[in-house]
Parts: C-alpha cells; structure tokens; sequence
C-alpha cells in the first residue's frame, strides 16, 4: 500500500449515459490541499460525492487511508463535507448545528459537558463562539459559512471535502475566508480537497491542483507547474487571466515556430519542419523591450484594468492577440506596438492541443 | 393597469363580503334562535329571532336523554387516532417518495396517484364487504383505517420535503445519521407547517365525514356526531330545537381548533403561495 491518504483506482461514474467521472486515478498524500478546478459540469463535485459517500462510483475502488471504503456507508467514512449552500440545520441553533455530528454518532461522546467544550473548541477554530445561540437565518453568510466550517471541524475527520465554499461569498468576504481556510487546514493538517471554479482561489490555496474537463482529468501538478507548464491547451486557456493567446502556427525545426510572420524561439519541442501546429502566449507574460522573439501589429482595442492595460494587437497572426502592458500611455489605437517573449513562455501544442 | 383599487371597487367588494358574511352567518344565528325555543314558539307566526322565554330544554334533553356525550367522544376518539396515525404515515411515505431512490418508487407514485382520482362513492360498498369481512363493522377500526388509505396527504407532505435541499440530507448522512433519525430530527421540524395544515385538514374532514359511519357503524352508542345528529330525527317527529342544539354544540369544538390555528394555518398558505 503507498502512503496516500486517499486513493482513488480507475473510478468512473455515470449516469445513465453520461459519464461525469472517467478513469480518474489520483493519490492524495497526507496533509496535502488539494484543489479540484474546471468549469461546471466537469465532474468535480461529483468526485467529492463519490469520496463521501453520498454517490457510489459506477466502477473502480477509493482508499482512505489504505481502506476500501466503496462500501461504507458515508457516516463510516471519516469524511467531513462543506457544501456550497452550507446546508445547516434551519431548526437548530448554531451550537446544535456544530454539536450534531457529535449526537448523531452512536457510541461516540453522548457526554453533554463533553460536547459542549468540543463545540466551543470548534468555534473557537473559526470564531464564531459569539454566535452559538443564534440561528442559522440570523448570521451573514460568511458565518454561516464558518458555522459549516465548524461543524465539519468538531468531528475531527481523516479528510475535509469542499465543495465551492466560497462562492456564495461577496469578493471581500471571500478574500478574507480563502486566507483563514488555509490558515486552518494548516492548523489542523488534515487532507482536504477543494472545489471550485476559481482559478484564482485554485492558485493561491492549493498545494497541488488537479484541472478537470468533461469528467477526466487534464493535468495534475503545483500551481506553478500547471500554470507554467500546461499539459494543453484547455489547462492553457482555463488559467490565467486574461486568457492565453493561442493561434495556429508552424514548425521551423529545431526550437522555432513561426506564428504569422512572426518567428518565435521556444523552449518546448516543435516536431518536423513545417509541421502546422499551435503556438500560446499568455498575455502576461508579454515584456515591453528586448530580444528577437518580438510580435508587432495594430492596436485595436485598450481596456484598462487599473494595475495595467490589456492590449489587443491585430497582426498578421490570423486571431487577435492580447497582451498585458503595464504602462500603456506609449499605446494608441491604431498606432503599432510591439511585444517581446522570453523562450520559456512561448507555449506550443500540436494540433491536437497537446503540450510538445 | 393599476392595481391601486378604487373607491366604488372598494365599496363593491366591501358589499360582496358583507352578503357573503351574512349568508353564512344567518343560518348559524337561526339554528341558535331554534335551539333556545320550546316546541310552542318554534312555529309561532311571525317568527322571532329572540324568544320571550329562553328554553333551555333542548340542551338538557340532548345531554340527558341522548347519545350525544358518547358520540362527541367517539368522533374525537376516531378523529385523533387517524390524524395521527395518518401523519405519521404519509409524513413517511412523503419522505421515501421524494428523497429515496428505490425499486418501484414510478410504480408505487402511479398507484397512489390512482388512488386519488377513485370517488369516495364508489368505495363505500367494496369497503363494506371488505370491512365486513375482516370482521371489523360496527367497530371504530372500520372507521379508522380506510380513513388512513386516502393518499392525499402523501402528495402534499411530499411537495413540502421536496423543497428541501438535498445537501442537508447528505450533510446529515455525513454526520452519522441514520435515515430514521434524518427524518425525525431534520425532516419533520422542518415541515412542521406542512403537518399542521395536513393535520387540520385530516381532522375536519374526519369530524364532517357522514356517509362511511352511516354504514360501518350500527350500535347508536358508538356512532359518531354526524350520523348521531341525523338520527334524532325519527320517522314521525322532528325535533327542530333538539337538532339545532346538537348541531350547535358540535361546531364548537372544530371552531375553537381551527381558531386556535388559524394563524399558522393563513401564514401557511400564504407563505407557500408566495414561495410558487
């Protein structure tokens, strides 16, 4: 048995005759946050569900903790779940919500003093003890949330499942909430897996991020990894903001590609002389000045976004490119400008979207 | 076009309540006129409203000489057992139907559906022969469970459940309950309006129902209020004052229940009207 914590084998799941869940195979060692992106419907909540229980996998096996829990029931599971909508108790005051795990446990502390300090403890965690008395409609939804939080806390469980916790959320209250929840699961050092469809809560709270599409999996790897190095160009075009540029090119051997009339070097491999392919640039990664690896054209569009201006270049590329300028004063519509790239960020595809 | 109403609309709907009020309110008011009369001012010509002489006769006759303790009890007696026995039930049914997935569960909803669309009349003699033969006539078992088989209040208790996410349900599967304690402890208090407004309705269709204890209950002294109140009219005499004050008595108890819940019950209605 390896040393993951969670284990999942050639888990599928359907319904009917549509497959959410294909040939996922993914081991998620201790202490490892570990975020589930991709765009609705990929199939990422629903590998949550088949986690805990609440969904059973249409073939495959999970492992927690070097055990199959296929069949177990969800309460067997030692999984503890946030769901996006919270779902409290409405009836129950807040310190009932967080204690119900606890009561609703056979065998497991019936003792009142017991699950009161257990309660407070968790409430402590996420601070919301002031709160205990109240009920579920009265609290904002950022305690309502850390209610949630607390009752899935109280139970101490192997893993935390997630699932869009945030995204009821008003953008402040999100920023706040993402900074505490890595706080905690440091704090707490358990697994948790996290949904969501933000890359940016993705980037800045995962160790590792596991990107989804159409139920399989695209790429598995670190923020940066999957960010720098995107094993195509769905992981290319999901990341990042604003999105990469990409647009059909050719191969000039060795380590060039030539996107319109633009030649390019580039670190990735480029296949055969004229092979047609797909060349990426991610807009940010667009520097002002120096070297040879330069894209010119007309200014078309300028949307200015405070930090920085995104150009919008029309060149002899067939799409229109957008770049990130940090300073475009030097721009005006209609007047050409030029952008460099480093060889490193010069992303190409084949035809098929594969990284090369 | 406006929905601010207008003077001569408010006078007019104001004016259809008012007819509206005193038609339903009068013949109260005549029955009660008719129970404080002795048989000489009863048909006196022209009638009066209130008579010079207040008789109370009719009451002391009714709860001397007739059944009509024993009849209030009885109704009370069967009309408690089946709305909770049918509570209890359909809140259970309503759960399966709407949150569990079993083998069956299009087939069991078609029936039940079904079921509802059968008349009442049409049931009595099947439900005769049937009663009869499981030996339970002219007992309050005869009453009580063919009165539990109307499926009903299954669909409305299951549009209530249905409304709730199912995210709290696996919340609470995650925590350790089991299904019966889901139902109890996360289920029932949160339909709770849904069980009193089922609640009030199985009971007063209980109290008002005539036709079934007609024919399932044969000794006097164990029918109920109803039928009870519709035998003392014999062949040859009618008692007008007797009947009125019987019927009189018998619309307190459900008055004062559904006072008592009226406020729950409007806000009910009202809630899930606006909620669509």
């Amino acid at each position: 048995m390896t040393g993951a914590a969670i284990e999942f084998r050639s888990v599928c799941k359907a319904y009917g005759d549509f497959q959410a869940v294909r040939d996922l195979d993914l081991a998620i060692p201790k202490r490892e946050f570990l975020v589930l992106l991709g765009p609705s419907g990929c199939g990422k909540s629903t590998i949550l569900k088949l986690l805990a229980g609440i969904e059973d996998p249409t073939s495959g096996e999970i492992f927690v903790n070097g055990s199959l829990v296929n069949y177990l029931l969800p309460r067997d599971r030692n999984v503890a779940m946030v769901f996006q909508n919270y779902a409290l108790y409405p009836h129950m005051s807040v310190a009932r919500n967080i204690a119900y795990p606890l009561k609703s446990r056979k065998g497991e502390a019936r003792n009142r003093a017991m699950v009161h300090e257990k309660v407070l403890q968790a409430a402590n965690l996420v601070e919301i003890s002031d709160q205990l008395e109240k009920r579920p409609e009265a609290l904002s939804g950022g305690q309502r949330q850390r209610v949630a939080l607390a009752r899935a806390l109280v139970r101490d469980p192997e893993v935390f499942a997630m699932d869009e916790p945030l995204s009821n959320l008003d953008a402040q209250l999100r920023d706040a909430m993402r900074q505490h929840l890595t706080a905690l699961h440091r704090r707490v050092g358990k697994v948790t897996i996290y949904v969501t469809h933000d890359q940016h809560e993705a980037m800045t709270m995962a160790d590792r991020i596991v990107v989804l599409k159409d139920g399989v999996v695209q790429q598995v790897g670190t923020p940066r990894e999957v960010f720098n190095a995107p094993t195509n160009t769905f992981v290319a075009g999901f990341l990042g903001n604003p999105k990469m540029n990409i647009g059909p090119g050719i191969s000039l051997g060795r380590d060039s590609v030539r996107i319109g009339e633009f030649d390019l070097k580039t670190n990735c491999g480029t296949g055969p002389k004229g092979a047609p392919l797909l060349v990426g640039l991610r807009p940010t990664d667009a520097r002002h000045e120096g070297g040879s690896n330069c894209i010119q054209g007309t200014v078309t569009a300028l949307e200015y976004t405070g930090a920085d201006t995104v150009v919008t270049l029309s060149t002899s590329a067939s799409v229109d490119l957008r770049f990130r300028h940090t300073n475009a004063s030097s721009c005006t519509e209609g007047k050409t400008a030029a952008f460099f790239y480093a060889a490193e960020h010069v992303h190409v595809f084949d035809q098929e979207g594969r990284r090369m | 076009m406006s929905l601010q109403p207008t003077r001569p609309m408010m006078a007019a709907s104001y004016g259809l309540l008012a007819i509206a009020a005193v038609v339903s309110i009068v013949p109260f008011l005549y029955i009660l006129s008719t129970s404080i009369k002795d048989t000489r001012s009863l048909f006196s010509y022209p009638p009066e409203w209130i008579p010079d002489q207040v008789f109370w006769g009719n009451y002391a006759k009714l709860l001397q000489e007739t059944s009509f303790l024993n009849w209030t009890a009885n109704t009370f007696m069967v009309g408690i057992m089946i709305t909770v026995l049918k509570l209890a039930i359909d809140a259970m049914a309503a759960y399966a139907l709407a949150k569990l997935d079993f083998v069956g569960k299009r087939a069991v909803s078609a029936v039940l559906l079904t079921a509802v669309a059968i008349p009442v009349a049409a049931l009595i003699i099947p439900l005769f022969f049937l009663v009869r033969d499981m030996g339970l006539l002219n007992t309050y078992w005869a009453l009580i469970l063919p009165a539990l088989a109307n499926p009903l209040g299954i669909f409305l208790l299951r549009s209530f459940i249905v409304s709730l996410p199912d995210d709290l349900l696996h919340s609470a599967r995650l925590d350790g309950a089991g299904e019966f304690r889901i139902f109890v402890q996360i289920i029932l208090p949160l339909i709770s309006s849904g069980l009193v407004v089922h609640a009030i309705f199985t009971f007063m269709l209980q109290y008002t129902n005539f036709l079934w204890p007609l024919v399932a209950i044969q000794t006097e002294s164990r029918q109920v209020l109803t039928v009870g109140i519709a035998s003392l009219k014999s062949n040859f005499v009618v008692d007008w004052g007797l009947i009125s004050a019987a019927s009189l008595l018998a619309t307190i108890p459900i008055t004062l229940l559904f006072l008592a819940l009226q406020r729950f019950f409007m806000a009910q209605s009202l809630s899930s009207a606006l909620k669509g």
